[in-house]
């Protein structure tokens, strides 16, 4: 199991952000969780995730200004999967130009297996 | 001299025998002597019947004045009866007679001659007719040219001379003191071609019939009169040719088409206005070319405005002077319409009744004034006649249409009425039928974003409960225990979530419910004050940044559903909450009730209610902050006011300029008001 890959949690949601972070810590992943952008960003600033899980609507920074935002910081930007309970789960996706996206309710399966790929955990990917 | 020689009497049988003339000759002593052929046919006897005979004898009807004749002719005179009728079987006949003296060597004789007249006569009677019955023409032609409901004038080629005009012409012209004597002189008729252009003399129909040979029919010629209005007159005009193909004269027949012109204006101007009114469902824009159509048939300015509470909005303006637009949009903002002073627009869109001024006179601006300035813009303004019309739809005044004459002159009167008022009952059924299919957009448009805002609500919690149900069996799965302290937290967020979820299905229900008019009331006698302590401690119970704050006396009671007025207070409690991001003090507070009626407040120091929403807010699926982190499903405030409306009372929303919102309900107590300890 590799270690010190980092995951970004950007959710407004306390319970499902609480769950994302018990699920994926279970699979070796370290985990930092913030409840909208700017708290995402000031995380980033601190330590760069090698990932970020990003919820569209939220308060005071939504994932729209956020990926904006985050584009514009320098060094490399780490791949973002969008979270999303809208109608058209891609059409935020590609908005953002995400690298994928992940439609609520999601499976505790699809989330790993989402999170493995981009990250190349385990060489599967 | 004949004497009685062969040589005479054969010359005297030659004459009376080849002569076209009737010839007889009578002796001395009364008896005829001879007699040709024509004078036989002029008497109608024979030969026998006269020769030999006392002349005298032949006519016995006239002897006496045969008598007297022969007389006068013997003592040396000539005699002549000029016409003599002499009436025979087959018809009559007329004779010249001429009677002289002749010396015969027996005395003085007679000789008498006869020319017959009867073509002459008759062909004098032919012409008398003919005369006559020209004169009767004559007469009957004036009569119609008289009668004629148009103007009909005649005029001489080459001059141009006006030769003949009847009434109704002299009426259409104005009664000219003088008829034109040549063409110049049709100067003095003012007429104006449709760009505006006057007419030259040479212009006019008849003239060019006299000038060209040009046939005209109908041309519209605009016109003013020193004693009238404008208008607009039709006039034709055709030459008339002589046998040598020369042109001698023409004639004209005019009629004052100005009610014609109207009718067909105000025709074209309803079927234009009918297209622009169906070409937008945006009926700003619509009303917008509407005013400015009306600008140019039926006003010099005209303004639309919207009844609005409080104040009617204008919609649209439209002047043919750009000047009268800066000036009218300038005053509508310096002096919106109030109540402080009377307005016929105020009026109007209050009783539905069109206004009409065909003279504005200054008290009427005076009494519109707010001051000086004010005045003075609505002298500037210059309507010297306005029409204010209502638009009317389905019963009710949605706007006021403003029609005013100012250059032009015009004053308008009952037709122009009729066409202001059929025009703005066009223009209120497109407005409302553009606003009922706005309304039904907007409707669609909100039960689609509601549809997409539930399922997007709905999948949070369930997120939730599935995520966690997995996370304890995946645990289970791959360790083959649980460890206890997270079941029980993934329990606790299950209970928490399904709670949610139950709210909001609910929500859902209770719309449904509220839509089918079946969200029914069972009340009971309910003490207001606790029920609101209860809410706010649980309320309290689940945020740990917002103090909220209750103040409530000891009891009121009030017959009311206690269940839904539970819903009410949590909804508002919770909305305080959600809308204080960053915290901060609620207030909830139960005045001290009057008798009949229980009230309560709930204020937040939050983020507010942006002023454009407000109106909003209680309707189904509103969400004052669309788009935003914040948007619930919308249905919490819409379902509040239900209830409150089922309790017969009133929910109100207020912004206080030192920010947040305060929500007040108040609803009867339904119960004597000595209830209240």
């Amino acid at each position: 199991m590799n270690s010190a890959l980092r995951i970004l949690v950007v959710e407004d949601d306390d319970s499902i952000r609480g769950l994302i972070e018990m699920a994926l810590s279970d699979e070796g992943y370290e985990v930092m969780t913030a409840p909208h952008g700017a708290a995402a960003l000031d995380l980033i600033r601190e330590s760069e995730p090698d990932f970020i899980l990003l919820d569209m609507s939220m308060p005071v920074m939504d994932g729209w200004e956020f990926s904006r935002a985050y584009r514009q910081t320098p060094g490399k930007h780490a791949p973002i999967v969008v979270l999303t309970a809208a109608h058209n789960a891609c059409n935020p996706a590609s908005e953002i130009q995400a690298a994928g996206y992940l439609a609520k309710p999601f499976t505790l399966d699809d989330l790993i297996a989402v999170v493995d790929r981009h990250t190349g955990k385990n060489g599967s990917y | 001299m004949l004497g009685q020689s062969g040589d005479g009497a054969a010359l005297l049988e030659a004459i009376f025998g080849q002569t076209g003339v009737g010839l007889c000759l009578v002796g001395a002593d009364s008896r005829v002597l001879m007699a040709n052929e024509e004078w036989l046919r002029s008497t109608g006897l024979t030969a026998e019947q006269v020769l030999g005979i006392d002349i005298l004898d032949l006519f016995p009807g006239s002897r006496q004045l045969v008598a007297s004749v022969y007389a006068s002719v013997r003592a040396g005179k000539k005699a002549r009866i000029s016409r003599l009728r002499h009436d025979f079987q087959h018809g009559e006949g007329w004779w010249e007679i001429s009677i002289s003296p002749v010396p015969l060597s027996s005395g003085v004789g007679i000789l008498i001659s006869s020319r017959d007249i009867l073509p002459e006569v008759l062909g004098e009677r032919d012409r008398e007719r003919l005369l006559l019955d020209v004169e009767g023409e004559r007469a009957k032609l004036q009569t119609i040219i008289e009668q004629m409901p148009v103007g009909v004038l005649i005029l001489e080629a080459p001059s141009g001379k006006m030769a003949l005009v009847n009434k109704h012409g002299e009426r259409l012209m104005g009664r000219p003191s003088k008829l034109p004597e040549s063409l110049e002189q049709y100067s003095q008729f003012k007429a104006f071609h449709p760009d505006g252009r006057p007419y030259r003399p040479e212009e006019w129909p008849p003239s060019r019939s006299i000038l060209s040979g040009e046939v005209v029919a109908e041309e519209e010629v605009g016109f003013r009169r020193k004693d009238g209005p404008r208008g607009t007159m039709r006039i034709s005009s055709a030459p008339i040719y002589d046998e040598e193909g020369r042109i001698v004269a023409a004639v004209s027949t005019f009629y004052n088409a100005t009610k014609h012109k109207r009718t067909e204006e105000a025709q074209s101007f309803l079927a234009e206005a009918g297209t622009l009114l169906a070409t937008s469902l945006d009926y700003q824009t619509t009303l917008q070319s509407v005013a400015r159509l009306a600008t140019f048939v039926l006003a010099d300015w005209c303004v639309i405005d919207m009844a609005e509470e409080p104040t009617p909005r204008r919609v649209a303006m439209s002047s043919t002077d750009s000047s009268k637009i800066k000036l009218l949009g300038e005053m509508q903002r310096r002096y919106p319409y109030g109540p402080g002073r009377p307005h016929p627009v105020l009026t109007v869109s209050r009783t539905g009744q069109s206004e009409i001024y065909p003279r504005v006179p200054d008290s009427l601006l005076a009494g519109m004034a707010y001051d000086a300035e004010h005045l003075r813009m609505l002298r500037e303004l210059g309507a010297k006649s306005v029409m204010v019309v209502p638009l009317l739809a389905r019963g009710r005044t949605i706007g006021v249409i403003t029609f005013a004459a100012v250059e032009s002159g015009r004053r308008y009167g009952p037709e122009d009425l009729a066409l202001a008022e059929e025009l703005a009952r066009r223009a209120a059924l497109a407005v409302d039928n553009a606003r009922l299919y706005g309304e039904a957009q907007e409707a669609v448009r909100l039960r689609d974003e509601f549809l997409s805002v539930a399922s997007h609500e709905l999948k949070t919690p369930v997120t939730s409960l599935r995520g966690f149900a997995q996370l304890i069996v995946r645990q289970f799965d791959s360790e083959g225990q649980m460890d206890p302290n997270r079941v029980r937290h993934a329990l606790q967020v299950i209970d928490q979530q399904s709670d949610k979820l139950s709210r909001l299905v609910s929500q859902l229900l209770d719309v449904s419910r509220i839509e089918a008019g079946r969200l029914a009331l069972e009340k009971k006698v309910t003490d207001v004050a606790r029920l609101v302590k209860g809410v706010v401690e649980t309320a309290q119970a689940s945020t740990s940044r917002h103090k909220i704050t209750v103040r409530v006396p000891s009891e009121v009671l009030a017959l009311v559903d206690p269940l839904r007025l539970e819903q009410v207070v949590t909804n508002l409690i919770d909305n305080a909450i959600k809308y204080s991001p960053e915290g901060g003090p609620i207030h909830v507070e139960v005045p001290a009730p009057l008798p009949e009626t229980v009230c309560l407040e709930v204020a937040d120091r939050g983020i507010g209610i942006p002023s454009e929403h407000r109106q909003g807010i209680f309707d189904r699926f509103y969400q004052a902050h669309q788009g935003a982190y914040l948007a619930g499903m919308g249905l919490g405030l819409y379902i509040s006011r239900h209830i409150v409306d089922l309790h017969g009372g009133r929910i109100e929303v207020e912004c206080p300029p030192e920010g947040g919102t305060r929500f007040v309900v108040c609803i009867p107590r339904g119960i004597g008001g000595d209830s209240s300890i």
